[in-house]
């Protein structure tokens, strides 16, 4: 009954069509032609591209398993001085995005930079530069990317740890493991999926991260696709990258969806899950657990946001030469608009796939929801492509003026790219809120008279309104951090506080980078207090 | 003369494969309850869901009041057949409260004079006042069950349809709530067809 072509699939379709785009944009690139740049670069940095993308990689999945799992582990299974503020206040390195935790980093650390002002006062006059650790190029990079992204395992190893019964630990200790066994043999790997599916979401902003690896001088695959399309000029060249280094993430993000899946199976809901009492550390063993969270803490977000405050006060002309309103505006405008567009979307899109359950507009919502996995850089360039493509075989041939000027450097193309990009979060989020209603639930409201309109704005609309709030949350959260996209779709003269802090820090001005990255960290910080309501819900909540 | 309602050489099919092949029965008069008893597995649900519009059928009709509801070529929409189905599973919606949820089912059709019950009677003949504040997933399978089945009734529909109407409700509550809900069924004159597995059930229920 419910199984047919209707209004609801022709709408979802199109969404997710669009939201292909660029796939089919970089996949394309093979068959084009491309300039010399690709001889020279095969020649020469190639293997260093991949070589550094994939240390990077390595080195970034290591530590953030480390710091991820071992604070989640500490919040979820233990008392100790302060460890129910850890458990959100972790959290908060979300909002320093990488590229201002490289400018943090290299700050403190530089020669004459903080850290050699704190000696100097505190111990006088001296060689201090030749001391004082630098964390420059690879090791840095490395540093930051940890520290900022480590709470996607921190966040999904938590939840598991919660959802895991005390039925569970219970067993270990009947069979006669010490904690330190129960660790590895039960709890671990019980909540191997979580962590895994956090892994694979630190795997894709590594590989998409653009703004650090810049700072650093790094060449990988995401710089070299922004190389060969603004140094060279070749976009074909930029997609041909483009599709190797998506071919790679397609491979995580199938992983990771797969871990997802999986994932599920340890959410006891109902029966059998008993709550965990918490262990009461004490002693030396409850310091080191403080001492342990409050130094990935302090590590991820105090150290950042207090060497940006610093230079704001050192430095007060930068305060008062930014146009602090104009960017928290232009900031603001692009977080909500696009986020109620691609709710509005996602959720037409969602109701069509539920209503319609047709298989191939399964399989392209599954296509179109990858996103997220594509590196903003390549998602801007393909979008370019299209667009340059369509103006000069469709729209010219018939003799139409050229639309170029409507989608570049506007807020539609701007906004049009975040929806491909971020539509996956608001995809996901109300899909997951929509797992939670019954399809029984439909069918009721259509026996009470409801039609598929009616039960959509009556029933799910209302039910998903927490799920939605939060998807709102973190979008806003996304695009507030967001560099590579805006920085090369954004209306002239228009400035976001991450294009603004990019923009200094690229022309070696840091101290006035100093105030746009503060404002950033200090509103992403709001969003993520409200969201963390909703993240880190107990599962007796 | 004819049916009240009528299934005539009908294939009830799900996801394109016929779980039942050629059936037919009819309800002469309004107001009578009908059993359909089997073990499970056999197609019961996929008959009353059917007959709700929820899944297509294959060959033959099925009629309400003269007009044909569904066959190869007329499908009308679920809802807007008068008719109720009482599902197995919850099914109340999860963000209003009970009380609100049945509530909802008395907004169906509430020009129907012939069919005049009260949302207190129904309250207190399914025994769920206790529970009308409250939320679909702060009571029991039972209780959620009993809740759906007030909404049902009060929806009052040209056909209502029980998919094991009390196949969570505790086994002392049962008898009593079977004995009250078919004295309704009788006051309201609301057609019925009861799926159940459970013979004692069929047989006390039908009419």
């Amino acid at each position: 009954m419910t199984k047919k072509f209707n209004i609801w699939f022709a709408l979802s379709f199109t969404i997710s069509l669009f939201v292909c785009i660029p796939i089919i944009t970089v996949f394309s690139s093979f068959f084009q032609n491309t300039s010399n740049y690709y001889e020279v670069l095969k020649d020469t940095f190639l293997i260093e591209y991949i070589l550094n993308s994939l240390t990077l990689l390595i080195l970034v999945l290591i530590f953030t398993f480390i710091l991820g799992t071992g604070t989640a582990y500490l919040v979820s299974f233990f008392k100790f001085p302060l460890s129910d503020f850890f458990k959100w206040a972790l959290i908060l390195s979300f909002a320093v995005p990488p590229y201002i935790y490289a400018y943090s980093l290299t700050a403190f650390f530089d020669n004459y930079g903080t850290a050699f002002t704190i000696l100097t006062n505190l111990l006088g006059e001296g060689e201090y530069n030749k001391i004082i650790p630098k964390f420059n190029g690879m090791f840095g990079a490395v540093l930051s990317m940890t520290f900022s992204l480590f709470a996607y395992v921190f966040i999904l190893s938590r939840a598991s740890f919660l959802y895991q019964s005390q039925n569970l630990i219970d067993l270990g200790k009947n069979l006669g493991f010490s904690r330190f066994k129960s660790f590895f043999k039960i709890i671990l790997p019980a909540a191997r999926p979580a962590i895994v599916a956090g892994l694979s979401l630190v795997a894709m902003e590594t590989l998409a991260e653009f703004g650090a690896v810049d700072f650093f001088s790094i060449n990988t695959l995401t710089t070299g696709i922004y190389n060969s399309w603004i140094a060279f000029d070749d976009l074909a060249f930029a997609n041909r990258i483009a599709s190797f280094l998506l071919l790679f993430i397609f491979s995580l993000f199938i992983i990771e969806n797969l871990s997802r899946k999986k994932a599920k199976y340890h959410f006891n809901i109902k029966g059998g899950f008993k709550q965990k009492e918490k262990i009461k550390l004490k002693g030396t063993k409850s310091f080191f657990a403080f001492v342990f969270c409050f130094f990935v803490f302090f590590m991820s977000f105090i150290f950042p946001l207090s060497q940006m405050l610093y230079w704001t006060i050192k430095f007060p002309e930068n305060l008062f030469d930014l146009q602090i309103v104009t960017l928290s505006l232009n900031t603001l405008y692009l977080a909500l608009l696009s986020s109620v567009v691609l709710i509005s979307f996602s959720l037409i899109s969602n109701y069509g796939s539920r209503v319609t359950n047709n298989k191939t507009l399964n399989i392209l919502s599954t296509m179109s929801i990858s996103g997220y996995a594509i590196p903003g850089v390549i998602l801007a360039v393909a979008f370019i492509t299209f667009i340059a493509w369509f103006d000069n075989t469709i729209i010219k041939s018939l003799g139409f003026l050229s639309i170029k000027k409507i989608f570049f450097g506007s807020i539609l193309g701007l906004v049009l790219v975040y929806f491909i990009r971020f539509y996956s979060l608001a995809f996901n989020g109300i899909k997951s809120g929509y797992e939670k209603i019954n399809i029984a639930v439909d069918e009721s409201a259509y026996m009470l008279g409801y039609s598929k309109r009616k039960t959509f704005l009556n029933i799910h609309v209302p039910f998903l309104r927490n799920s939605l709030l939060l998807i709102v949350i973190l979008i806003s959260l996304e695009i507030i951090r967001e560099l590579p996209i805006t920085l090369i779709l954004r209306p002239f003269n228009f400035e976001t506080f991450a294009t603004t802090a990019y923009i200094s820090a690229s022309e070696d001005l840091l101290e006035a980078a100093a105030v746009p990255s503060l404002f950033l960290i200090l509103i992403a910080s709001i969003f993520i207090i409200i969201a963390s309501k909703y993240i880190l819900r107990d599962h007796n909540e | 003369m004819n049916n009240f309602f009528e299934v005539e050489n009908v294939d009830f099919v799900v996801g394109g494969n016929t779980k039942v092949k050629n059936m037919s029965f009819s309800i002469e008069k309004e107001g009578d309850i009908v059993c359909l008893l089997g073990p499970s597995g056999i197609g019961k649900t996929t008959i009353l869901r059917a007959i709700a519009g929820l899944e297509k059928i294959k060959n033959g009709h099925i009629k309400l009041k003269g007009k044909i509801l569904s066959s190869e070529k007329i499908n009308i929409e679920p809802e807007n057949r008068n008719i109720s189905l009482a599902f197995q599973e919850n099914s109340l919606f999860p963000h209003y409260s009970v009380e609100k949820n049945i509530l909802l089912g008395a907004e169906k059709n509430p020009d129907n004079k012939d069919k005049k019950v009260s949302f207190n009677e129904i309250v207190d003949l399914l025994d769920i006042s206790k529970i009308l504040n409250q939320y679909p997933h702060q009571i029991s399978a039972g209780e959620a069950q009993r809740a759906s089945l007030a909404r049902s009734l009060l929806s009052k529909p040209d056909l209502l349809l029980l998919d094991e109407p009390l196949s969570n409700v505790d086994q002392s509550q049962k008898e009593d709530i079977q004995e009250k809900i078919k004295k309704l069924l009788a006051k309201l004159k609301i057609t019925t067809i009861i799926v159940t597995h459970d013979s004692y059930e069929a047989f006390l229920l039908r009419y």
